[in-house]
């Protein structure tokens, strides 16, 4: 250890004659320096300290601690500690939504359960959200989901599900991509029809919208998802009654296109081939629970080995070593580790 | 420069007392790192860490010394000295860690301070948030009465 100390009022000048060495934290108490609890004030910590303090710890605590002393009240209300709320394991009710509003100043991110929670957001005011999720929204109608969009027409990035929206339409829909025009990404679970309009609707105004996932829905134009040129990620997992020629085909003119999940459907394995040998931008393509194209791959081995350098991703392939191989820093060896890092890096992004 | 030479620097505490660390322990604090770029001086520097008493410094560099040489340790190693390092902290000598690391700028420090005391914290009421710290009550119960109404979510 090469730290050395020495009293300044006993040497002249600056030299290191009698270093005394410290022997640990636990050093007893210089004389002229008094160190008693009498002198510790807890609420004159840096206002960051505190705020950073409040960052540790869940909401009931944060009210627990905000709750002690006017200071700390005002300080558990900075806007940095309200940049993403999630409200799942509360019922949001709308006096909820009142109570938090003036701390929702700044919010960006705010995940919920339940379509009455739904109901309750537009009441936090949180004019410049960025991201909506929710689930358990089983109820919710067009008339929530039309007024959270009119409500923040800043949002990028709108999740409902995965439990399905039955009662949401191809109007909701289309009211979103009419107020929301930065939308990035749109996932709704379990929605019965959305149709050409609404599509064309969400191709039109939302020019930057690169992720969509219909899961779980009825009928989808699949034609005028093409239409859709910014899109990077297609998810229709668990989408029935597609019309599978018709949708290879316009998909696969998407110039953009790099993912594309068709898992638990009945994709045909023609429309399968065709994606993966004329699309230009594709990369990967999931396609996993479909029986018809494991049907296809039990009589013919080789039905999908002409895809060049994209990525099929099927129950008839290796799964681990395919997804290995997106990420460069993977070798052989740990390949079996792949989702746990996915993970890991999700978690990172703050809200998985 | 012969590299084996270490480069030192002298911080002084606000009760006086000096304390001769490496360079690149003392860089440890954003604050230090800023004053020796500024200052440009290559040897004898002193620099005066105000509001820091020996003996708050001499932990604050006890961490330094360790997270300078985080190289050489694994990861886990540094997590498990960290731990058992702010287990040892009682109440005050936490809160003069804080103090200290905010003024120092050592983000690490700061951190590991916080989560500390946030682990104190945890499940308490705010009755024995304040018998804990020692906070006097200064709402009136009006403003009281108020404010559990605003808290009221989080309990449902």
């Amino acid at each position: 250890m090469s730290r050395r100390v020495r009293r300044r009022t006993n040497l002249s000048d600056g030299d290191d004659k009698c270093p005394i060495i410290l022997p640990s934290v636990s050093a007893s108490p210089e004389d002229d320096a008094p160190v008693t609890s009498s002198s510790v004030h807890w609420t004159s910590l840096p206002d960051d300290t505190v705020v950073q303090l409040f960052s540790c710890l869940s909401y009931p605590d944060r009210a627990s601690l905000s709750s002690t002393c006017r200071s700390w009240h005002h300080l558990s209300a900075s806007p940095c500690l309200w940049t993403s709320l999630d409200l799942r394991a509360h019922r949001c009710g709308p006096e909820t939504a009142v109570a938090l509003a003036n701390r929702c100043v700044a919010l960006r991110r705010l995940r919920f359960r339940g379509a009455d929670s739904a109901a309750s957001v537009i009441h936090l005011h949180a004019r410049d959200l960025r991201e909506i999720s929710g689930d358990g929204c089983r109820d919710i109608t067009d008339a929530t989901l039309s007024v959270l969009a009119a409500r923040h027409e800043a949002l990028e990035s709108l999740q409902i599900g995965p439990d399905p929206c039955e009662r949401i339409t191809s109007d909701a829909v289309r009211h979103v991509a009419l107020c929301c025009s930065g939308l990035r990404r749109l996932r709704l679970s379990g929605v019965r029809e959305i149709d050409g309009n609404a599509v064309n609707a969400l191709a039109r105004h939302c020019t930057g919208l690169e992720e969509i996932a219909f899961i779980d829905c009825g009928a989808i134009d699949e034609t005028a998802l093409g239409n859709v040129t910014s899109i990077r990620f297609l998810s229709l997992a668990g989408t029935r009654s597609l019309k599978w020629s018709s949708a290879a085909v316009s998909w696969s003119k998407l110039p953009n296109l790099v993912g594309l999940d068709v898992s638990r459907t009945d994709a045909s394995p023609g429309a399968v081939s065709r994606l993966l040998s004329s699309s230009k931008s594709l990369k990967a393509l999931c396609a996993l629970n479909c029986a018809a194209l494991e049907e296809e791959w039990n009589h013919n081995a080789s039905a999908f080995s002409n895809k060049k350098d994209k990525l099929l991703v099927a129950l008839f392939t290796d799964v681990f070593k395919g997804i290995a191989s997106i990420f460069a820093d993977i070798t052989a060896s740990n390949e079996r580790a792949v989702f746990r890092e996915w993970r890991l890096d999700d978690q990172g992004q703050g809200f998985g | 420069m012969v590299g084996v030479k270490k480069k030192m620097v002298t911080l002084v505490s606000s009760d006086g007392v000096e304390f001769v660390v490496e360079k690149r322990v003392a860089e440890q604090s954003l604050f230090i790192k800023n004053a020796l770029n500024e200052g440009g001086v290559e040897e004898k520097v002193m620099i005066p860490i105000p509001k820091v008493t020996s003996d708050t410094l001499s932990s604050v560099l006890e961490y330094c010394e360790k997270h300078a040489s985080a190289t050489e340790f694994q990861e886990n190693e540094i997590e498990e000295w960290d731990k058992e390092y702010i287990e040892k902290a009682d109440l005050d000598l936490l809160y003069y860690l804080l103090q200290a690391s905010y003024s120092m700028s050592i983000m690490g420090l700061m951190e590991l301070g916080a989560k500390k005391v946030a682990s104190l914290i945890r499940g308490k009421s705010p009755q024995e948030i304040r018998e804990l710290f020692n906070i006097k009550n200064d709402f009136t119960p009006e403003q009281e009465e108020e404010i559990r109404r605003e808290m009221q979510w989080n309990y449902e």
